[in-house]
């Protein structure tokens, strides 16, 4: 043993900067900067009309980056008190308040990344609005950049970068950044989500759609933890490696539209979107079924962050 | 002060705590990982050791005081992801060891074995040795944790780890012949 260690002496001492960036690194864990993208709305028609408000604002699906492993079926979820969502919604709202910032210019840009977990395409196109099937699902990538004055807005295609500028070949609602920065309260956040909007966009979808500002951030998550009927589900599910706890509201009285927080740092990660309950439709173009467990939606947040031009991904 | 058990526990609740068990070990955890792998491999592996366990201290065990053994643990689980490097880095310490011995102006230091000349022969048996039984043995002679340490820190029995530290002390011995009577 000891001539192992004299062999092998002096200890190493770290590099210049090395325990720094190590220490920013966990700090990073510990209160990780912005990286929320929230519920964008349900791409299959049988629920569209459930999950009501459709967006206006972007949603591109761009890239196939390949197969995932299992991640379909999940226990449905025992749904926790009411009490307990709104404590844990109050401790993501603290975490998102400790987030530094910069208010960005008006000639920045939202930039949001994340990998939405969809069936194989022939599954896809056989069954749109079908629960996601273990072993047959694949990760999509999707990126897009929205410019703060709402003038310009790019997104990935295919690995091609394509920029629109508002009303040459395309429109789109985008919620004035200015307006956002604005609901600093939860009660403010309240009162703007009942005020008539020109295009839909439901409240808890928002910290996920835009980057918003810590305090308004925050503000969000209180506000949500006063919504009548939302329910923490603590077990919701593993994802990108992190125990995810899921908090939402229940739809049609079998499914549960969640919001993912990682259990630890109740950081917002993710959403899904989840049958609770046994489900028969019926529908003009025939009856389908859902059993208690099925994942309809699954999205992990990648990356969310203000940057300085359409491309840029940091 | 606060014993590493309570530093964990407070990151429940407090995340920020787990700051302080950072600032206590990760010059340990350094050295440890650049010994086996290099000083760029290091870095990464140190950083990435204490996001592992931050993540999992809500498991980490109130009862062992000393985070330590589940941090080299952790580490140790990280350094086997490149364990090509790892071996690389054995065969070349072998080959500078081989060097340096022969090397004219390499004076031994009267009173005490001349590290340079014997590090090539030890490097090169290091690289021979299974990584579970290298695994132990490091473990003890570079990271100083005692056996039981180092069985809790790999997570085996402490029998396994008695009976890897045994094997590998054997293998020493034969690469090193005579040079190691007395160092044990």
């Amino acid at each position: 043993m000891t001539m192992l260690q004299e062999a092998f002496r002096p200890d190493e001492v770290a590099a210049p900067g090395a325990q720094g960036r190590a220490r920013a690194a966990l700090l990073e864990r510990i209160h990780p900067g912005p990286r929320v993208r929230g519920l964008r709305w349900p791409i299959r028609v049988g629920l569209a009309a459930a999950i009501a408000t459709a967006a206006v604002v972007s949603v591109v699906v761009i890239e196939n980056v390949g197969t995932v492993g299992e991640q379909g079926s999940v226990d449905a979820p025992p749904f926790g008190q009411a009490a307990a969502a709104a404590e844990f919604l109050e401790n993501a709202a603290v975490a998102a308040s400790r987030k530094s910032w910069t208010a960005p210019r008006p000639d920045q840009f939202m930039y949001k990344e994340s990998h939405v977990l969809r069936n194989d395409k022939e599954l896809e196109t056989r069954e749109p609005n079908g629960p996601l099937v273990p072993g047959r699902t694949r990760v999509v990538v999707e990126q897009d950049w929205k410019r703060i004055d709402a003038q310009v807005w790019g997104r990935m295609d295919g690995g091609k970068l394509v920029v629109e500028r508002q009303g040459e070949r395309v429109s789109w609602g985008q919620v004035p950044y200015a307006d956002l920065a604005k609901l600093t309260t939860p009660d403010k956040v309240l009162a703007w989500d009942k005020a008539p909007k020109n295009f839909g966009v439901t409240l808890d979808a928002l910290p996920g759609q835009y980057v918003l500002p810590p305090e308004v951030e925050a503000a969000f998550f209180r506000a949500l933890a006063q919504r009548e009927g939302m329910r923490m589900n603590p077990e919701a599910v593993n994802i990108d490696g992190r125990p995810a706890v899921g908090l939402g509201i229940t739809l049609e009285g079998y499914l549960s539209q969640e919001l993912l927080f990682d259990k630890e740092t109740y950081a917002l990660i993710g959403e899904r979107l989840v049958a609770i309950a046994d489900h028969t439709n019926v529908g003009n173009d025939g009856t389908s079924y859902s059993r208690k467990g099925d994942l309809f939606r699954q999205v992990v947040y990648t990356n969310s962050l203000i940057v300085g031009k359409v491309g840029d991904t940091k | 002060m606060e014993t590493d058990a309570e530093l964990i526990r407070q990151a429940c609740g407090s995340p920020e705590r787990f700051a302080m068990v950072f600032d206590r070990h990760y010059q340990h955890i350094y050295a440890y990982a650049a010994r086996r792998l290099g000083r760029d491999l290091a870095e990464d592996v140190a950083s990435e050791t204490f996001l592992v366990a931050f993540d999992r201290r809500a498991g980490y065990d109130a009862a062992r005081q000393d985070a330590r053994p589940w941090l080299y643990g952790i580490a140790s689980n990280l350094i086997a992801r490149h364990g090509r490097a790892e071996s690389r880095r054995y065969k070349a310490l072998a080959t500078l060891g081989t060097d340096l011995a022969q090397d004219d102006f390499v004076v031994p230091v009267v009173g005490r074995v001349d590290a340079i000349a014997v590090r090539g022969r030890l490097a090169a048996a290091l690289a021979r040795l299974p990584r579970p039984v290298r695994d132990v043995l490091l473990l003890v002679a570079w990271a100083g944790l005692n056996q039981q340490e180092a069985a809790a820190a790999l997570d085996i029995p402490h029998g396994t780890a008695r009976s890897r530290l045994h094997r590998a002390r054997q293998e020493m011995r034969k690469a090193l012949g005579a040079d190691m009577e007395g160092y044990e």
